[in-house]
């Protein structure tokens, strides 16, 4: 008998590789960095432009493992030409957004998020900062999917309406959302709607990248002073460049 | 101090001596610890916590209470498992799952946010699916939601019925001027905007309310905004509205002045701020006249407005109070061209022209206010206060052109003041068991002025002037019990209370005095009763009263029944039948034996009319309505039937100069309407509103003594395609509007018929978020039986406000086209002759300024 269960554990251990869960949102924002006034009119009304486009985002789930990132999205500059006598001097605006990786690793229940400032990499991590989190009863359908309502309250008071599904029953989702008994199929935050448009079986092994081990990884406070350093130093260089 | 502070430790100690750690562990049926699975920990069906086993196959959950819990088990690799645990026993628990694979199917989700999302009596209207820069007021948002519409009267309609109030972060608006909120919240003021179906009000009724949520960043700081415009004819308008809305309560003051006709209140806000919805069985025997400065069609040459509001709430725990005081002054000028056909009291056809100027000055006032207290014994007092004064200045000038040119100057003066005082104490008496006690009081003093000259005898008085006074004054007391509970087999209000009112009038003309006084009692005792069975709500309301009036009585019975059917929750989809059968008393104006003089040129007389005469009216109402909450796809259709066989009714007898009407008992009235209203996604981007409004109202009166039916038919017809394209800068409306009208006496067999075919397009943009344009083209066709006139009128308005600056640029124009003069034409047929009518109405403008926003 041990040895039939053993056999069909096998097996089983076999057929559970076989989901590679992938899920892919859009993300319907309100503008932020458009009405930042370092920028040009011109440069904003791009920007402006962009930001009404919805972005796209991945995450991929398998083995306990998850990994969600943001499409690429064309980079969005401005180049203004002023010619003074014979010489033409070009003003280049550009917006450099950091790319979204964030990992989440088998047993683990941290969200590891990737950084790069100029060339040095790094994680930080974190659990999702909440003062409180209520499950309700609201329901929805969303497509083939019964979806039940969370609310999370953040430290700062903010409410963000969670939709989850008990239908695939993952705890998964964009972000730090997830940590729910269900995946996550749509956000509802004060800033942003973020949708699921398709959950599908066809992600690849390698789709769902893990974090690499060589990597430096701080959170709270460490992680807090590394970034104020690096940003210090990045504006050091600068400032070089300028007295030069 | 030391003993506080151990008292203060062993109570913290208790507290967490009670928290317990609940652990649980999961093993397949090989004894392999489980990993990564999902546990929820429940109670009575609702999740309180969640965790995930660790690489031990474990997850601790921490309560501070002890029972009865529920743990479900899910994961994509083994079978779901719901099991039932008592903390009370044991506080580790051991369970096995059994292998199943859940496979993930590819689904693509083509449905995206949805529009609206219901929760037991809330639903949450998702605004950011609907918004696109455009809108510029919550009533440009409200507007765009499908099922929420706003009616002419600026009201907010919910699948066609209209909402009870309007709320600011759940607190009392302006009371039910709805129009005061959603002209003056901002769309960028709000978060979210929530309909509630079941809204408990400041007195512990019930209503409907739209809940409009502001964003935080408008919450604890002053807000608003102050505009001024000036433009062509010395046009201008200046406005401002300022909000602080803060823990110590809610603040709003809005001030107005302009002469482009722009009404911060109209008719439906004085009818609504001088209904006392508190008292319950007075009957209704008070003739309630909107001030003749308010009543503006949208077919007045002039129209100024100088108007303040404040208004005040705050909800505490133990203590909420809203109180709002609105100050309205207005000028309006009038001025009518009639060419008018009578039938005379010898049945011959006489024409006249003539011509009318009426310039009407008023002011109106109301005081508002409303608190509760509520006490620890389940209980809270409840009192309302209101003071509303109206003072209606008309002079009139008429030239009547017949054989001779006669002359009228007629001048009015009314002067109104309601005081009313309400006070309840409710009481929880046991579960559903409640008990009211309300005692109320209302004070109406009316007095009305009226001075008519003219060039030839009036009203065949051997005088060329008359000047009448009439007074009326009403005191009301009513007592009210009422016992109401929820039961297994039904749910039941009884009411029983007793209601004393006093009326006087005095009419003075020239020397001639006439008293009346009317001492009424009115005793009440109601059931209602109410039962779900399955998806079926029945209700069925009895009222029986006993009204004496001057030591006369006479008993009568109101009906109401409703069925109402909503077959499946999922799908917004409801059926309701009402019918209403219910009895009115004659107003004291109408007992009138003596002639009562109008500025409409004629008097009212009572003929055969008794104080304890009863009107009856009674309705049959089919209410279907479908809300597709993800496509915002919205079918309404109403049916109503209105019938009265017992009703007051009127014989009119017309001269060249005036008018005789006599008041007098009548026995048929017949009012059909058909409403039907859809709002359909086309696709993506486009969505199609459609609008049908049918009417037909048949009655009997008396013409020169001979019986007349009249007959009114309407036919409306409105459709509207939308863009809705978000991503797209430009957004654009097009459609057209039909109305034919159709009037018809049978006596001497005389009809009069209009239409009006109108073609609109509106282009809304909105650019960098700093500009928003609207522009709307309607080339409009007003068709009589005795002229046609096309016309093309254009409107706009376009603002430019800088991100981030605090300044906004407007520019409004209104009718550019016709920048000099206007006119409506009408073709109108009553008892009182048939009238082709030319209105001179408001010439167009174009006014611009700037706005200052505070925030």
């Amino acid at each position: 008998m041990k040895i039939l269960n053993t056999f069909l554990f096998l097996i089983f251990g076999l057929l559970l590789k076989a989901q590679y869960l992938q899920v892919n949102y859009s993300v319907i924002r309100e503008s932020s960095v458009s009405t930042s006034k370092n920028f040009s009119p011109e440069m904003k009304k791009k920007l402006l432009e962009d930001e009404k486009k919805p972005a796209e985002f991945r995450l991929f789930v398998a083995h306990g493992n998850s990994y969600f990132t943001a499409l690429p999205r064309e980079i969005v500059s401005n180049q203004t030409d002023t010619s003074k006598g014979k010489s033409v001097y070009s003003h280049i605006e550009t917006v450099i957004v950091d790319p979204v990786k964030i990992y989440r690793l088998n047993g683990d229940e941290k969200n590891y998020a990737y950084h790069k400032v100029d060339d040095y990499e790094f994680y930080s991590f974190d659990k999702l900062d909440t003062k409180a989190v209520t499950y309700r009863e609201d329901m929805q359908i969303i497509e083939n999917y019964l979806c039940k309502l969370v609310e999370v309250t953040l430290q700062n008071n903010q409410i963000i309406k969670i939709w989850y599904t008990e239908s695939v029953p993952l705890s998964a989702g964009p972000f730090s959302y997830n940590s729910f008994p269900g995946l996550v199929l749509k956000i509802e935050a004060p800033s942003f709607v973020m949708y699921a448009t398709e959950v599908s079986n066809k992600a690849k092994e390698e789709d769902v990248k893990t974090i690499n081990k060589k990597l430096p990884v701080f959170s709270g406070e460490a992680y807090r002073n590394k970034m104020k350093e690096l940003n210090d130093k990045k504006q050091n260089n600068q400032n070089k460049v300028i007295k030069l | 101090m030391w003993k506080a502070f151990f008292l203060c430790l062993t109570f913290i100690f208790t507290i967490n001596t009670f928290a317990q750690n609940i652990e649980v562990s999961l093993k397949n049926s090989s004894g392999a610890e489980l990993i990564d699975i999902n546990v929820q920990l429940l109670k009575d069906g609702s999740v309180l916590d969640f965790k995930k086993t660790n690489q031990q196959g474990i997850c601790i959950f921490q309560r501070a209470e002890t029972g009865v819990f529920s743990l479900k088990f899910t994961s994509l690799y083994y079978k779901t498992k719901i099991v039932e645990i008592d903390t009370n026993k044991q506080n580790s628990f051991n369970f096995v799952l059994e292998p199943q694979i859940t496979e993930i199917e590819n689904v693509e989700i083509k449905a995206r946010p949805k529009i609206a999302f219901q929760k037991k009596d809330t639903i949450s209207f998702n605004i950011k699916s609907v918004q696109d820069g455009t809108e510029r007021t919550a009533e440009d948002l409200i507007k765009k939601i499908p099922g929420l519409d706003i009616n002419d009267a600026g009201k907010v309609t919910f699948k066609g019925k209209q909402l009870g109030q309007i709320l600011i972060d759940g607190n009392e608006f302006f009371g039910k001027n709805q129009k005061i909120a959603t002209q003056n919240i901002s769309a960028d003021m709000l978060e979210g905007i929530d309909l509630w179906e079941n809204y408990t009000k400041i007195n512990d009724g019930k209503s409907t309310a739209l809940n409009l949520k502001l964003k935080d960043g408008y919450r604890g700081k002053i807000t608003g905004d102050v505009k001024t415009l000036g433009g062509t004819n010395n046009n201008y308008l200046i406005h401002s509205n300022l909000f602080k809305f803060n823990k110590i309560g809610n603040f709003a003051l809005i001030t107005d002045f302009n002469n482009v006709a722009k009404d911060p209140l109209n008719f439906m806000d004085f009818y609504d701020m001088n209904s006392q919805d508190d008292v319950s069985n007075l009957p209704s025997n008070q003739d309630m006249q909107a001030p003749s400065f308010l009543n503006n069609d949208g077919k007045v040459k002039k129209k100024d407005n100088q108007f303040a509001a404040f208004q005040y709430s705050k909800n505490s725990k133990n203590f909420r109070i809203s109180a709002f005081s609105v100050l309205d002054a207005s000028q309006l000028i009038r001025q009518n061209f009639t060419n008018r056909f009578i039938i005379n009291s010898n049945n011959s056809v006489i024409n006249y022209l003539e011509n009318s100027r009426q310039d009407n000055k008023g002011l109106f006032g109301t005081t508002n206010i409303k608190m509760r207290q509520n006490f620890n014994d389940h209980s809270f007092l409840y009192y309302s206060f209101q003071y509303n004064p109206t003072t209606d200045k008309a002079s009139q000038n008429i030239n009547r052109f017949l054989n001779d040119s006669i002359f009228y100057g007629i001048s009015q003066k009314n002067r109104k003041n309601v005081v009313g005082n309400f006070l309840s104490w409710n009481k929880n008496l046991k579960n559903n068991l409640n008990l009211v006690v309300a005692a109320n009081t209302k004070h109406i003093l009316d007095s009305e002025n009226l001075s008519i000259n003219s060039n030839v005898n009036l009203f065949n008085l051997n005088s060329d002037s008359l000047n009448q006074n009439y007074k009326e004054k009403s005191n009301s007391y009513g007592l009210d019990f009422y016992l109401s509970n929820k039961t297994k087999f039904f749910n039941y209000t009884l009411q029983t209370g007793f209601s004393k009112s006093d009326n006087s009038a005095n009419l003075t003309q020239e020397v001639t005095k006439n008293k009346n006084l009317y001492k009424t009692f009115n005793y009440l005792n109601s059931v209602l009763l109410s039962k779900k069975i399955g998806r079926f709500d029945f209700s069925g309301k009895l009222e029986y009263n006993k009204m004496e009036i001057n030591n006369v009585s006479k008993n009568y019975l109101n009906k109401n029944f409703s069925i109402h059917y909503k077959p499946e929750e999922k799908i917004g989809e409801e059926y309701n039948l009402e019918y209403n059968d219910r009895y009115s008393p004659a107003s004291v104006l109408i007992l009138q034996e003596n002639p009562f003089y109008t500025n409409l040129l004629g008097y009212s007389q009572n003929v055969n009319i008794m104080p304890l005469d009863l009107v009856n009216q009674k309705q049959l109402r089919f209410t279907y309505n479908r809300f597709n909450f993800t496509k915002g796809n919205f079918n309404l259709l109403v049916v109503e039937y209105n019938f009265s066989d017992q009703l007051f009714t009127q014989n009119y007898f017309n001269f060249p100069q005036y008018s005789i009407i006599k008041n007098q008992i009548g026995n048929f009235d017949r009012k059909y309407l058909i409403y039907y209203n859809n709002n359909q996604r086309l696709s993506k981007n486009y969505r199609l509103s459609s609008k049908l409004t049918g009417f037909q109202s048949n009655n009997k009166n008396l013409i020169t003594g001979n019986e007349n039916r009249s007959k009114i038919q309407s036919l409306k017809l409105e459709q509207k395609i939308s863009s809705t394209n978000q991503d797209f800068p430009f957004q654009f409306d097009f459609g057209y509007t039909y109305l034919k009208t159709k009037m018809q006496q049978s006596y001497q067999n005389t009809s009069a018929s209009q239409e009006q075919y109108n073609l609109l397009l509106n282009l809304k943009t909105t650019i960098n978020k700093e500009w928003i344009g609207n522009l709307s083209g309607n080339y409009l066709v007003q068709k009589t039986s005795f002229q046609t006139r096309n016309n093309f009128l254009l409107n706009g308005e376009v603002t430019y406000q800088k991100i981030k600056s605090n300044f906004e640029y407007n520019l409004t124009f209104s009718n550019l086209l016709h920048l000099n003069n206007f006119d409506y034409i009408e073709n109108n047929n009553t008892p009182l002759g048939n009238d082709q009518v030319v209105i001179s109405s408001l010439r167009g403008y174009v006014i611009a300024g700037f706005k200052y926003k505070f925030n």
